[in-house]
């Protein structure tokens, strides 16, 4: 796995960040912030060392960036040469909100100027074929998803697919975005902003914050993988549509409810079998109480007991990166036995019956898990992880 | 991977003009009508889809594929179950460019008065012709938007057989709105297929090489007829710019065999897609 975040570069940064409880939210330095309902955000700070990367490869957007540098850890930490891509039947998905739209296609802060914004990177299909010419992934076998918020979710997702198929033997999958002005503007005039820190879950919830990033999954399927490699299986997905609102979620989470019980029809588990969710968990306050409802409805009871935590208070809502840095977490969470907490919240501030985790992690021995992410066009989107031992049954999966 | 029925199509080009009419705007074969003219006015028909969606605003690429969809005949009978589960339908859409025309308006607004509206931005996702669609069918199954790489057409034909293999959908509205050109193929499981009768559906017997099927054939089914095409060879072709169809006229060809070719073949058309 790779991943790059507001808690910093490579995987251990992300994990040690956040079951030490710390966030990467800060003030904004990378564009103006006037007119911004507020002015923090789980931005990366571009390192000398990562300008380097950039000038070095000759990448000029912050999401490529991002992403390559997401990738280049996944396939280290997997043992695979970006050479032997070419040679396996490797693809290549990414999932990613507004992609390279809406951004400055640029690391050069001089060539940044607001009023006069970069249109170069309109095509939803340019990153792709960047990331395939970089990381000799063959011309066809890229495919990039764009489903809002649940982007990340939905390409691991879809990653399964192409495995379960046999037409790939491995496949990197992920999300990766960028932030930028136009964007936070436009979040701000929506009101999605908190005023002070996201609290998720919780009593005094009025809002999320931003922030940007990428997270990359190798997938292999089960009879393909090396043995002792995989960190955890993944076992199912589950897809739905709220037909509510373009930007509102269905206020009884009937959607998300459906695609957690798909993703469980999916991956051959009873709800017993689920210890843990990473929850979307935004913050807001429609949002939140979808999920809540929706989690409700499936667990019922048992609500109360399953280790839930967010950790966009950590590194802020990355967008279409947000499902692939939640998934890392996820498997992380199963790979440790231990959940991270949502930061900001206390077990007396939470305003619904769920097991959110709060102030320091729980460690505690995780079978399977689930992921959600719920985007902007009511896309909805569940990916459940097992542990690669010990599963109480037998499922098709591949393994990550 | 499970052999696809496609049972309706929709076609919608700018100007409001949907079926043959809507093809010949944008395309040309031997014996094509003449182009229409473009209407001045906008289309009654997209009217009544705003009202419908319940959106004040819709890029005009989302309404291109809006008025698609709801071109499609309505009372063809739908394979699967006339009380079939909602969260079983679903939205898979491609796109290169997006509600292009919203994110130019951002542009100048950012640039102008240094800001952004809320309306404007929450329409400039790349899924949001999905989202739109999904509203219009009643689709609360699985929606994904996808770029129109080259060989998209495929990605989302594979795409759905997967769901349908897997058993988690039994109808797919299969999308590609860009440009001046929306296409909406409707898309379900051919196995279990009854004899058809009067119904026309477009079988898809081979993607990219590949026979579909569980036994790698197709059947017709009884008593239909069992035209068989190569969809390359179909003699249409886009006139005009339309770059962003370029790369894969797949759909194209599809709806000009299911518009266009009438009455020369009805009941079951195999088509292979190479």
């Amino acid at each position: 796995m790779g991943c790059i975040s507001a808690l910093g570069r490579g995987v251990p940064a992300l994990w040690n960040g956040l079951i030490s409880g710390s966030s990467g939210i800060r003030p904004i330095l990378e564009f103006a912030t006037d007119g911004l309902r507020n002015v923090h955000a789980g931005c990366i700070e571009l390192a000398p060392e990562l300008v380097e990367l950039g000038r070095s490869r000759g990448i000029e957007s912050r999401l490529e960036l991002f992403a390559t540098c997401a990738i280049d850890e996944a396939l280290a930490d997997a043992g695979l040469d970006p050479g032997t891509l070419a040679k396996r039947r490797a693809a290549l998905v990414l999932g990613t909100s507004l992609g390279m739209s809406l951004v400055a296609a640029t690391l050069r802060a001089e060539l940044l100027d607001p009023g006069r914004p970069d249109t170069s990177g309109a095509d939803l299909a340019l990153i792709a074929d960047r990331l395939a010419k970089r990381f000799h992934v063959a011309e066809g076998s890229t495919m990039v998803l764009s489903t809002a918020c649940a982007s990340g979710t939905h390409a691991i997702a879809m990653a399964r697919d192409l495995l379960a198929d046999e037409r790939c033997e491995v496949v990197l999958a992920g999300g990766a975005d960028s932030l930028d002005r136009m964007k936070y503007l436009g979040h701000s005039a929506l009101g999605t902003l908190t005023h002070g820190v996201p609290r998720p879950f919780s009593r005094s919830r009025d809002g999320t914050l931003f922030g940007e990033g990428a997270a990359f999954l190798v997938l292999e399927r089960d009879d393909r993988r090396a043995p002792g490699r995989a960190y955890a299986r993944l076992r199912g997905a589950g897809y739905t549509t709220d037909i509510h609102h373009l930007t509102a979620p269905d206020p009884n989470g009937r959607g998300a409810a459906r695609a957690i019980r798909a993703a469980l029809h999916d991956a051959r588990l009873e709800l017993d079998d689920v210890d843990h969710v990473n929850l979307h968990g935004s913050g807001t306050a429609l949002n939140d109480d979808a999920e809540a409802r929706a989690l409700i409805d499936v667990f019922g009871d048992r609500a109360r007991d399953l280790a839930c935590t967010s950790i966009k208070p950590a590194v802020g809502h990355a967008m279409g990166a947000a499902g692939a840095i939640e998934a890392v977490s996820t498997v992380l969470a199963i790979h440790h036995g231990a959940v991270p907490p949502t930061l900001h919240v206390t077990a007396s501030d939470l305003a619904f019956p769920l097991g959110v985790v709060t102030e320091r992690p729980r460690r505690l021995p995780l079978r399977n898990a689930i992921s959600n992410s719920f985007g902007f066009g009511g896309a909805n989107g569940v990916v459940v992880f097992g542990a690669t031992d010990g599963a109480r049954r037998p499922a098709e999966g591949a393994h990550a | 991977m499970t052999a696809l029925a496609i049972t309706d199509v929709g076609v919608a080009t700018a100007g409001g003009a949907t079926g043959v009419s809507a093809l010949a705007a944008i395309a040309t074969w031997a014996g094509a009508p003449s182009r229409p003219e473009r209407p001045a006015a906008e289309p009654v028909a997209s009217i009544a889809i705003r009202r419908r969606t319940g959106l004040r605003y819709l890029d005009p690429v989302v309404e291109l594929g809006a008025v698609a969809l709801d071109s499609m005949s309505r009372d063809a009978p739908s394979l699967t179950s006339p009380d079939c589960d909602d969260f079983r339908t679903g939205i898979l859409a491609a796109t290169r460019l997006g509600p292009s025309s919203t994110r130019q308006q951002l542009y100048r607004s950012l640039a102008e008065r240094r800001t952004v509206s809320g309306t404007l931005f929450s329409n400039c996702g790349y899924n949001v012709a999905g989202a739109v669609l999904a509203k219009l069918a009643g689709a609360r199954g699985p929606g994904l938007t996808i770029a129109a790489q080259r060989g998209w057409s495929e990605r989302l034909f594979r795409l759905a057989g997967s769901f349908f293999a897997r058993g988690q959908a039994d109808r797919f509205y299969l999308s590609h709105a860009d440009g001046d050109l929306a296409i909406v193929l409707c898309v379900e499981p051919a196995r279990g297929l009854d004899p058809p009768g009067d119904r026309r559906q477009m079988i898809v017997a081979s993607l990219a090489g590949d026979p579909l099927g569980a036994d790698g054939r197709v059947r017709a089914p009884e008593g239909a007829a069992a035209t068989r095409v190569q969809i390359r060879a179909t003699p249409v072709r886009l006139v005009g710019e339309t770059p962003a169809w370029n790369d894969d006229l797949t759909f194209l060809r599809l709806a000009w065999w299911w518009l266009a070719s009438e009455p020369s073949w009805c009941g079951a058309l195999h088509v292979s897609l190479e």
